[in-house]
């Protein structure tokens, strides 16, 4: 048992480390979201352009996002291609809704893996996961798990209302299979509640 | 409970303290302290047979049966 626990406790370092490591990058790039949405926010909406260009491959082309002048790269234009009922369109606003998108998105993947690294945490120090503290985390992340499949289509339809006067957010497979996700999570959750009932029984003999 | 634990008559025989006997075992204090208290709901083969090994006794020393009437 001692060294079954110790293997464990081995390989929940190296797993401790890697989400560890995830967690600093999706910051990384929840901060550069952050400040690019800012930076967005403070410039002109003429200097938002987006332009057809070759591919350069088998005479394929793209809609490229270009901001003052230079190219920030390719864009859906499914989402770039919405009109006002004046018929004018809003670059910057769209840009700027979904960098609020990818933010929101990455801090809560941020949070989630936190609460995953903080169970982790837990087994690497030779504790017990089965704790009614982990089935609080677990539900946590059922619930940011269904905010993230729910609110990235919510802030495209608030943001396209706003701007356009017209809702034009899209629900996709993706979203449900997160949202499957989050009740997934919720009954690991569930099970956890077992294993504590398991735990205590283990703890109360010598 | 009907099973009473007798480690302290044992303990108190081979004139072996708590912790002296937790550190021989392998045990924490609180979890030997709980045995000898009768607090907890079952002992292991493992745990009772270094018990044993470290009082020199039969695990029949260590635990006693009394019927309790209903």
């Amino acid at each position: 048992m001692e060294k079954s626990l110790q293997k464990l406790k081995n390989g929940m370092r190296v797993d401790t480390i890697i989400t560890l490591a995830i967690c600093i990058i999706l910051g990384i790039f929840a901060l550069a979201n952050i400040v690019e949405t800012v930076v967005c926010i403070t410039k002109d909406a003429s200097v938002f352009q987006i332009e057809l260009s070759d591919t350069g491959a088998n005479q394929s082309q793209e809609y490229r996002l270009y901001i003052e002048g230079k190219e920030y790269g390719v864009v859906d234009y499914n989402n770039y291609g919405l009109y006002d009922w004046d018929g004018n369109t809003n670059y910057k606003a769209v840009t700027i809704i979904s960098k609020i998108k990818e933010t929101i998105n990455c801090l809560i993947v941020e949070s989630i893996l936190i609460l995953l690294y903080l169970i982790l945490l837990t087994v690497k120090k030779g504790n017990s996961p089965f704790t009614k503290k982990s089935v609080v985390m677990l539900r946590i992340m059922a619930g940011l798990c269904i905010a993230l499949a729910l609110l990235s289509p919510v802030i495209g339809m608030v943001g396209s209302f706003v701007t356009f006067g017209h809702y034009a957010g899209k629900i996709s497979a993706m979203n449900l299979y997160i949202l499957i996700m989050g009740v997934v999570f919720g009954l690991i959750g569930e099970i956890f509640k077992y294993g504590i009932m398991l735990q205590e029984d283990s703890d109360s003999i010598a | 409970m009907a099973i009473i634990v007798r480690l302290d008559r044992v303990m108190a025989d081979r004139k072996m303290s708590l912790n002296e006997l937790a550190q021989k075992v392998g045990m924490s204090n609180v979890n030997l302290s709980n045995l000898k208290t009768g607090k907890m709901k079952g002992i292991r083969f493992e745990t009772m047979n270094a018990i044993c090994e470290v009082l020199d006794c039969q695990p029949g020393d260590l635990f006693e049966f009394t019927k309790e009437e209903k």
